[in-house]
């Protein structure tokens, strides 16, 4: 009996655990490609700056030189509460609400002033890393 | 009248009841307030009415230090001064300009803008400048093209600019001079020397000499010397038979404090669109007005800055643009300055067309206030001119805080734009390299000498007081941009001629 609902419990647990990762790395494919595209940039300047920009920012950072990891920050930062209530009625796992949020953030990154200067560019970390991003997945 | 001095007798006596040395913008701005008025003023022009050489080489020195433009051709030597070659941009000083800020070392005036509000106001027409009118908000209500990029704020704000013709004042005032039956301008008049009194408590007479061989004395109630920075410490310092340091330079301060703004393209704008951006552009001889981005005075107090401005130029433009310290490279001030036909041409086409068809990438250009610095300075050096005058030596020195400054304030511009969602701003390699020690070869200035006799009214920090009258002398005077504190983050011409009308003025009220 203990180790029935040992089992049981065992294996509901393994499944809140896996449930989350799965649903979280199916999140991470699905965004990793749209988080790494910033928009903004994306207007002014080429890809080729875009990877400059992403590599300068891996080198200074390079705690963060991890696809996985850049996507867990980016999320995290359009999951910010604070970009939430600005937008309630959307779920952050969809990209096109993801992105708007981020676009968000990155104003109120510059706002705050997190900002890094990165090949001369002055802009908002959360852009940073989605450059960061882009620079890894095109390796 | 017009008197020239070549022609006069040798060792003539010329008395006045005012002398004014130095016929460009600050001499003539107070020449002209005293025409018509029962008062003998001579006026003194050391060349003659049209540019000479051997007069000009008059004006040539030696620089040292921070490679700077050919001392010759950075000033003019004839009559309207270096308003001959006056590019004609104007602002007024912001009222932190004049304030001691405790992070800026050696600021602080002892007037403030509010004492100069008045003068700038007379000083429009003289420049032959637009309505007095700074705010960019009552610009903009007259003509909705006037767009801000950025709306003021507590970090950015649009600072207005307006561009005189320009005015070359020997042309404008020189047929009233002329004409005039109390002005008495005497032409190849060069200052030698300033004598005192035996008690080195006031002037008692000027000595001019010109190439003719010929010398005169001068006499006057009271002596303004409106010659520019250079010139202005240099007679002060040349001037040292009865003191030996130089007249009004007990302290050791006159020619100390050379200061020039840094002009230099040092960022890039990147726009999501194409606008003509009528509010920042300039065309010379169609633009009437314009803005620069400048930051905050509580920015600048927060971040420990110079108080610098920002203003733009469409990428193509400024790419066939020739940094002034790579073009501006001959010691013939004729020489230099000029674009070339096709250039000229080159540019205005360019020109044309981002008026009209706007463009999105601009390159943004820097005027910062230098950091006044004793060691920045104008001393004789030990070879004569023609009339046996020291030339001026200039040692030009920057500090690491122009730099720093110059980075912070694109830092600072750069978050607005991502905050407003409207552009982004990348500096260029230069500022972002961290050794402030160190500056590109197209470092350079916008040809404004400013500072060395500055205002205090404490004689151990000024060669001059409030009214611009020398410590210790009780009747000579000085006029211009060698009285400035501090350089501000404005040309300097309508300033010296704000400053100098005041100067006018007061001396009017003690008759």
């Amino acid at each position: 009996m203990k180790r029935r609902k040992f089992i049981l419990l065992a294996g509901a647990g393994a499944a809140a655990i896996a449930i989350p990762v799965a649903l979280r790395r199916h999140r991470h494919n699905s965004l990793a490609k749209p988080l790494g595209q910033p928009d903004f940039l994306g207007h002014i300047c080429d890809e080729a700056t875009v990877r400059e920009i992403g590599a300068a920012y891996c080198a200074r950072n390079p705690e963060e030189r991890e696809e996985d990891k850049l996507v867990s920050l980016l999320i995290a930062t359009s999951d910010g509460d604070e970009h939430r209530a600005k937008d309630p009625g959307k779920s952050a796992i969809d990209s096109t609400g993801v992105l708007r949020q981020l676009d968000g953030a990155i104003r109120d990154d510059f706002a705050a002033g997190r900002v890094v200067t990165l090949k001369g560019w002055v802009l908002s970390v959360t852009e940073a890393r989605q450059c960061a991003l882009y620079s890894l997945s095109h390796q | 009248m017009h008197t020239d001095a070549r022609t006069l007798p040798d060792n003539t006596l010329i008395e006045g009841d005012l002398c004014i040395v130095g016929t460009g913008p600050a001499g003539l701005s107070i020449a002209m307030e005293w025409n018509n008025t029962p008062y003998k003023v001579i006026l003194l022009e050391g060349g003659g009415m049209d540019y000479e050489e051997k007069e000009q080489d008059l004006y040539d020195g030696r620089t040292t230090g921070q490679p700077y433009f050919p001392l010759k051709s950075s000033y003019l030597h004839y009559f309207g001064g270096t308003s001959n070659h006056w590019g004609g941009f104007c602002s007024t000083f912001d009222e932190l300009d004049f304030e001691q800020r405790g992070w800026i070392p050696h600021s602080g005036w002892p007037i403030k803008k509010a004492d100069l509000d008045p003068f700038y106001a007379r000083a429009h027409p003289i420049l032959d400048l637009g309505p007095c009118e700074y705010n960019a908000d009552n610009w903009q209500k007259k003509d909705p093209a006037l767009k801000t990029l950025l709306p003021d704020n507590p970090i950015v704000w649009n600072k207005v600019w307006q561009f005189s013709a320009p005015t070359r004042f020997g042309k404008k005032y020189g047929p009233d001079v002329k004409k005039s039956n109390n002005l008495h301008l005497y032409s190849y008049a060069n200052v030698t020397e300033i004598r005192a009194n035996e008690a080195v408590s006031a002037i008692e007479s000027l000595t001019i000499k010109n190439l003719a061989g010929k010398q005169h004395t001068v006499k006057a109630k009271r002596v303004i010397l409106a010659c520019g920075a250079i010139q202005n410490a240099r007679i002060l310092l040349a001037s040292n038979r009865q003191a030996q340091n130089g007249l009004g330079n007990d302290k050791d301060l006159v020619g100390r404090f050379f200061m020039d703004h840094l002009e230099m393209k040092s960022a890039y704008l990147h726009l999501p669109f194409r606008d003509p951006l009528k509010m920042y552009l300039y065309t010379s001889g169609r633009t009437k007005m314009r803005c620069e981005m400048a930051v905050s005075r509580e920015m600048q107090a927060r971040h420990g800055i110079l108080n610098g401005v920002s203003s733009l130029k469409s990428i193509s433009e400024a790419n066939i643009d020739t940094p002034a310290m790579q073009s501006w490279t001959s010691a013939d001030p004729q020489k230099n300055g000029h674009v070339g036909f096709w250039k000229d041409h080159l540019a205005r086409t360019i020109s044309f067309v981002d008026r009209h068809l706007g463009a999105s990438q601009f390159m943004m250009y820097t005027r910062i206030e230098q950091a006044p610095n004793p060691d920045s300075r104008i001393t004789l050096d030990g070879v004569n001119d023609a009339l046996g005058v020291p030339r001026p030596m200039l040692h030009w020195e920057l500090t690491p805080l122009e730099r720093r400054s110059m980075r912070t304030i694109y830092e600072l511009i750069g978050r607005q734009f991502g905050s407003a969602g409207t552009g982004r701003v990348q500096l260029m390699d230069y500022l972002e390299d961290p050794d402030d020690a160190s500056w590109p070869d197209f470092a350079g200035g916008g040809w404004h000498h400013i500072g060395t006799t500055r205002m205090s009214d404490d004689p151990d920090t000024g060669v001059i007081d409030a009214n611009c009258k020398v410590h210790g002398l009780a009747n000579l005077y000085i006029a211009g941009s060698s009285c400035f504190v501090t350089a501000g983050s404005a040309n300097p011409t309508l300033t010296l001629v704000a400053l100098s009308l005041r100067l006018s003025d007061h001396l009017k009220k003690r008759g």
